[in-house]
C-alpha cells in the first residue's frame, strides 16, 4: 500500500518549506505516516486535517530554524571577532558616523527651516497675500501690499476667514524705569484671532482697535514682560512709552509667537480715510489670512484674481495678487538650496558607506580561511551570512551613535552661523523625528554595508578553500568597483563645491559700486510727536555739522534705506517731464526711492558723473531737487540727458505732499544695494531736507581708520539723550553680510567635498596595499628576472590611474545631470563651467595618484630574494 | 533541563515514554491536534528529550509501505517527564475561591 500521487505531490511541494537539513527526514517520515492513514481509509476531512498538520510541521521547522538563539549567538560572536580587531572597529564606526551625522544635522537643518510647521493652530491655513505686478505675479516679497490693496482685498474677497495686515519695524520703548529698542509691528484686530493665538494674560488687539482715534493700546511678548517688568501682573493697564506716545498695556503675547519674526511689542495698524484714498503705492505692508474652510490655495488664488481684476478696471494699476503658504513665503528661495545640501550630504553618506562596504568586504578575504574551515564543519552558508550581517548591525548601531553625537555637535555649529538670513534656522535641533530620520539612515547604510559582503559569503560552498570566492583577486576586484564608486561620488561633490566656490568668488569680487571700509553706520529714529518736521530737519543739520567738526571723520550723512541692509522701496513714476505717466509705463517708471541728507554720496564713495550732488545751498522751501543714479537715468530718459528733466512717484514723505521728487541736478554711478546677486536697480534720491522723515541711517565716513561707535552715540546723545543710535554696523560688515549664506553653503558643501576626496582616497590606498601585498611573490619574480623598479611601481600607480578616470567620468556625468538643481544657488558661473570641471579631475587625479604612491613605493622596494621565500 | 514544557508537549512526552511509537498513534492517544504533536516532537528531539528510530526497511517492504519513522524517550527525556508530573501533582484542586469572596462581600 503507497500513499496516492496526489499526496506525494503535496508533501513534495510542502518539503521546499521545510529547511534543507530536516528535508529528507521530515518527506519520509510523513510519507509513512500518511501511508499509515491511508490504510485506515480516512475521510477527506480527516485526510485534509492531516496533511495540514504535515504543513504545520514544515513551517516550525522553518521558523524555528535556529532563532532566538542563533541571534543571541551571531551577535555574541560578532562583538568578540569586533573586539579582536579595534582598528578595523573605530575606523568603520567612524566613517559611519562621519556619514550619518553629516546627514542627520543637515537634515535637522532643513526639517526645522523648511518641513516643520509654522507654531500656530491649524497653520497650513495660514497663507501670505502679496501685491505683485502683472508681469511678474512671482516676485512675493513681505512688505509688499500697500494700505489701499489691503483694504480691497478684505473688503471684496471671500476666500479668507480673515485677512490682517503688518507693518514691522523698530521702535524705541519705555516701561517702567527701563527703556529698550526692539523689534516691533503694528498690525490690525484681525491679526491675533486669525493666527488663534490666547493671551497669556489680559487681552490682545481685537477689531475695536481699528478705528482711527480709539484709545492707544498695546501688547508685548512673554519675554519682554519679564525682561523689562519683572512679569508683574499689575503692570497690565499701566502707561508704557512706545515711539514716544504712551499706550495702554492691556496684555501678554504668549512666548510661541514670532511673528514678524523677533517682535516683541505690538500697536493698532490704523488706516485714515487720507490713506486709504492717496496711499495706492505705498508698499510697506505684508498681509497675512487664514483660508476659509474648505478652501484651498488654488480656489484663493482664483479668487484673488478676480477680486484685483476688478480693481484694475477703475484704477491704472498693473498689480495682481499672490497666495502662499505662509511657511513657505518665510522660507521662499532657501528651499532648492536645501534640496542641493541634501543631496551632497547624501552622496557622502553613500560613499562612507561604500568604504565601510570595502573595509568589511577586505575583512572577509583576511578571514578566508576561518571561513572555510566553518564551511568544513557544516556550518551553513546562511549562518555565515547572518554572522556577517550581525557584525555589520553592530557597526551600524554603533556608526548611529557616533552620528547622532557628531550631528548634535555640528547641528549647534549650523545655529552658529548667526549672520545667516535663514529664517528658522536656530530652531533645529536633534528631536524625534531627526533621530528617527537618523536611525531610517543607519538601516538603509547597515544594508549598503552588509548585504554585499554577505553575500559573497553566500556563494561558499562546502569543500571549497574560499579561495574563489575570497580570494585576493575576487576580493580587490570587488573593493576596485567600490572605491571607482567612491570616486565618482566625491568628484561629483568637488565639482558642486568647485562651481559654488566659483560663483562664491565671482560674488565677493563684485563691484558693489561703494567704497566701505572705513565707514560706521547706526539707526535712529526720531519720535513723530517731539520732531515735527521742520525740527528734524535742524536736529540731522546740528549733528552732521557736529560731527564734521569732529577730528578723524571725512564725511556724513544720514540715509533712508542704506544699501545693502535689505531695504526695498520701490514706487512708480506719477509724473515724467510734468506729464502724467502713462498706464502702459506704469511698471516701467517704478524706481527705489532713497532719501539721503548731508554728505551722501562722499561718505559711501559713490562717484557723481554728471551733474552735481545735494549741497547747504539746496533748502527746504526751494523747489524739490532729486539726484538720480545712472540706471534712473537710462530708464526714465533713454539716450537724452536727464539733467534739468523732473520726475516724481506717488507717495507720501516727510512732509505730507502726495507727490515726491522734482528736478534732476546730478547723476550718479549705480550701487548693488542689494548686494552682489542682484543687479543695480534704477534709483532716485530725494533731499532729506525737502523730505524729512522720521526714520534714518547714519553714515559716516573716517579719515582713514573706521569712526568709533562711541564718537557715533555721543554725538547723538549731545542733542538729545532720549534718541537712542541702534542696529551699529559698519559698512564692512554689512557687506560680508550679504554673501554670508552663500558662505555658509560652500563651506558645508566644501566640508562634504573634502570628507569624500578624503574617504576615497583612504579607499584607494587600501586596495592598492592589499593588491601589493598580495602579489609580493609576482613582483618579486618580475624583479629578479630584470623589471625596473620604476616598471613595477609604475604597474600599480596605472591600477589607481585607471581607477581615477573611470571614477572621474562617471562622476563629471553624474554632476552634469544634476546641473539644474546646482544652477540654483549659482550666480555668474554656469552649472557645466568647463573650468571647473578640468580643476577639478586633476584635483582628483592628483589626490589618487598620492594615495597609490606609498603601496607603489612598496611594489618598488620590494626585495626579490625575500618575496620569493614567501610560502 | 530549565525551560518547562508546555502541557501539550508534556502530554507528548508521557504519549512517547509510554511507549506510544509514531506520530499518529500519539495524535489518537492524546488527542492532540497533528499540527500540535509534530513541531511538539520535533522541539523535544532537539533539546534531547526524545529520540528517534526508522523502523527496519525489512518489515516496511515486508508490508510494503514506507519505513515509519518510531520515537522514544531519552534518560533525560524520562527524569523532566517525572519531574514536571511531580511539580503537577503537587497542586491541589481549589474551590472557586474569588467568586466566594465577592458573594461574602456583597451579602
Amino acid at each position: 500500500m503507497t500513499t496516492s500521487p496526489i499526496i506525494n505531490r503535496v508533501l513534495w511541494v510542502l518539503a521546499r518549506v521545510v529547511p534543507r537539513a530536516d528535508r529528507v527526514i521530515w518527506q519520509q517520515e510523513w510519507q509513512a505516516e500518511l501511508c499509515w492513514l491511508t490504510e485506515r481509509r480516512p475521510s477527506r476531512v480527516q485526510l485534509a486535517r492531516r496533511l495540514a498538520s504535515a504543513a504545520r510541521h514544515a513551517c516550525w521547522l522553518r521558523w524555528h530554524q535556529g532563532r532566538v538563539e542563533m541571534l543571541a549567538d551571531d551577535l555574541r560572536h560578532g562583538l568578540r571577532a569586533l573586539r579582536r580587531r579595534p582598528g578595523y572597529l573605530l575606523a568603520t564606526v567612524l566613517t559611519l558616523g562621519l556619514g550619518i551625522g553629516a546627514s542627520t544635522a543637515v537634515f535637522s537643518a532643513a526639517h526645522a527651516v523648511l518641513w516643520r510647521a509654522l507654531p500656530f493652530p491649524d497653520a497650513h491655513q495660514l497663507v501670505m497675500v502679496s501685491s505683485t505686478l502683472m508681469d511678474a505675479p512671482d516676485a512675493v516679497s513681505p512688505g509688499s501690499a500697500s494700505p489701499p490693496d489691503f483694504a480691497d482685498w478684505r473688503a471684496m474677497s471671500g476666500a479668507f476667514d480673515g485677512l490682517a495686515a503688518i507693518s514691522e519695524g523698530g521702535v524705541s520703548l519705555v516701561a517702567g524705569a527701563n527703556a529698550e529698542r526692539v523689534t516691533g509691528a503694528s498690525v490690525t484686530g484681525d491679526f491675533f484671532p486669525l493666527l488663534k493665538i490666547a493671551p497669556l494674560q489680559g487681552r490682545l488687539l481685537q477689531q475695536i482697535d481699528d478705528p482711527v482715534g480709539a484709545p492707544p493700546v498695546a501688547v508685548i511678548s512673554d519675554a519682554l514682560w519679564a525682561r523689562l517688568l519683572n512679569r508683574d501682573p499689575e503692570a497690565l493697564g499701566s502707561t508704557i512709552t512706545v515711539e514716544g506716545v504712551p499706550h495702554q498695556l492691556v496684555g501678554i503675547v504668549p512666548a510661541a509667537l514670532a511673528l514678524p519674526l523677533d517682535a516683541e511689542v505690538w500697536t493698532p495698524l490704523r488706516f485714515t480715510e487720507q490713506t486709504l484714498q492717496t496711499q495706492r503705492g505705498a508698499h510697506y505692508l505684508t498681509v497675512v489670512g487664514r483660508l476659509a474652510p474648505g478652501v484651498g490655495l488654488d480656489a484663493a488664488r482664483a479668487d484673488m484674481r478676480r477680486v484685483t481684476a476688478t480693481i484694475r478696471e477703475t484704477l491704472t494699476t498693473e498689480s495682481t495678487a499672490s497666495v502662499v503658504n505662509l511657511r513657505d513665503a518665510f522660507v521662499g528661495d532657501v528651499r532648492p538650496t536645501f534640496w542641493l545640501l541634501l543631496a551632497a550630504v547624501g552622496i557622502l553618506l553613500l560613499v562612507a558607506s561604500v568604504n565601510v562596504a570595502s573595509l568589511v568586504v577586505a575583512q572577509t578575504s583576511a578571514r578566508r580561511q576561518d571561513y572555510a574551515v566553518r564551511v568544513a564543519l557544516g556550518a551553513s552558508r546562511q549562518r555565515l551570512m547572518r554572522a556577517q550581517l550581525a557584525e555589520s548591525g553592530i557597526v551600524g548601531v554603533l556608526g548611529c551613535l557616533a552620528g547622532l553625537v557628531i550631528a548634535s555637535a555640528s547641528s549647534r555649529l549650523i545655529r552658529g552661523f548667526d549672520d545667516v538670513a535663514v529664517p528658522r534656522l536656530a530652531e533645529s535641533q536633534i528631536d524625534w523625528p531627526v533621530t528617527l530620520f537618523a536611525v531610517a539612515v543607519t538601516v538603509g547604510a547597515t544594508c549598503v554595508v552588509g548585504i554585499w559582503p554577505a553575500w559573497r559569503l553566500s556563494r561558499l560552498r562546502e569543500g571549497m578553500t574560499g579561495r574563489r570566492v575570497l580570494g585576493t583577486r575576487a576580493t580587490s576586484r570587488a573593493r576596485k568597483i567600490l572605491v571607482t564608486a567612491e570616486i565618482g561620488m566625491a568628484v561629483t561633490l568637488l565639482i558642486g563645491a568647485g562651481l559654488i566656490g566659483r560663483s562664491f568668488l565671482q560674488m565677493v569680487n563684485v563691484d558693489l559700486g561703494l567704497d566701505a571700509p572705513n565707514v560706521q553706520t547706526g539707526s535712529l529714529s526720531l519720535p513723530e510727536a517731539a520732531y515735527p518736521p521742520e525740527r528734524r530737519v535742524s536736529f540731522v543739520d546740528t549733528l552732521l555739522t557736529s560731527l564734521a567738526g569732529q577730528p578723524g571723520i571725512d564725511a556724513s550723512a544720514v540715509v533712508f534705506g542704506l544699501p545693502l541692509s535689505g531695504f526695498n522701496y520701490y514706487i512708480s513714476g506719477y509724473e515724467r517731464d510734468g506729464v502724467r505717466v502713462s498706464q502702459d509705463d506704469w511698471t516701467r517708471s517704478a524706481v527705489q526711492v532713497r532719501v539721503v541728507g548731508g554728505d551722501y554720496f562722499r561718505a559711501l564713495g559713490i562717484p557723481i558723473v554728471e551733474g552735481r550732488a545735494f549741497s547747504d545751498n539746496d533748502r527746504r522751501n526751494q523747489p524739490p531737487t532729486i539726484v538720480i543714479n545712472r540706471s534712473a537715468a537710462e530708464l526714465l530718459w533713454p539716450g537724452e540727458r536727464a539733467i534739468d528733466r523732473t520726475f516724481t512717484v506717488g507717495t507720501r514723505l516727510g512732509l505730507g505732499g502726495l507727490r515726491a521728487g522734482g528736478t534732476v541736478i546730478g547723476v550718479s554711478t549705480d550701487v548693488r544695494d542689494l548686494g552682489p546677486a542682484v543687479a543695480a536697480r534704477p534709483t532716485i534720491f530725494l533731499n532729506y531736507r525737502q523730505f524729512p522723515i522720521d526714520e534714518m541711517t547714519l553714515v559716516v565716513r573716517g579719515a582713514g581708520t573706521m569712526p568709533t561707535a562711541a564718537a557715533l552715540q555721543g554725538a547723538v546723545r549731545s542733542l538729545d539723550p532720549t534718541v537712542p543710535l541702534y542696529r551699529l554696523r559698519s559698512m564692512d560688515r554689512l557687506r560680508s553680510r550679504v554673501v554670508a549664506e552663500p558662505r555658509l553653503y560652500l563651506s558645508l558643501i566644501g566640508l562634504f567635498a573634502l570628507a569624500a576626496v578624503g574617504l576615497a582616497a583612504v579607499g584607494i590606498y587600501g586596495v592598492l596595499s592589499q593588491v601589493v601585498g598580495s602579489q609580493t611573490r609576482e613582483i618579486g619574480v618580475r624583479l629578479a628576472l630584470g623589471a625596473s623598479r620604476g616598471r613595477v611601481a609604475w604597474q600599480v600607480t596605472r591600477q589607481a590611474t585607471t581607477l581615477a578616470v573611470i571614477g572621474i567620468v562617471a562622476g563629471s556625468l553624474l554632476a552634469l545631470a544634476a546641473g539644474r538643481l546646482i544652477a540654483t544657488v549659482l550666480h555668474g558661473v554656469t552649472p557645466t563651467d568647463p573650468l571647473t570641471f578640468a580643476l577639478v579631475a586633476a584635483v582628483a587625479l592628483t589626490v589618487t595618484l598620492a594615495a597609490a604612491w606609498l603601496p607603489s613605493r612598496r611594489a618598488a622596494s620590494i626585495d626579490p630574494a625575500r618575496a620569493l621565500q614567501i610560502d | 533541563m530549565a525551560k518547562s514544557l508546555s502541557v501539550a508537549a508534556l502530554t507528548v512526552l508521557h504519549a512517547v515514554a509510554t511507549g506510544t511509537g509514531h506520530g499518529f498513534d500519539i495524535i489518537d492517544a492524546t488527542a492532540l491536534a497533528g499540527g500540535t504533536v509534530y513541531p511538539a516532537l520535533s522541539r523535544l528531539e532537539r533539546d534531547g528529550l526524545v529520540t528517534s528510530s526508522w523502523e527496519a526497511v525489512e518489515i516496511a517492504r515486508a508490508e510494503g509501505r514506507p519505513p515509519r519513522r518510531y520515537y522514544r524517550a531519552t534518560a533525560a527525556g524520562v527524569r523532566v517527564l517525572n519531574d514536571s508530573l511531580e511539580r503537577l501533582h503537587a497542586l491541589k484542586p481549589v474551590k472557586a475561591a474569588r467568586s466566594s469572596r465577592m458573594e461574602r462581600s456583597r451579602s
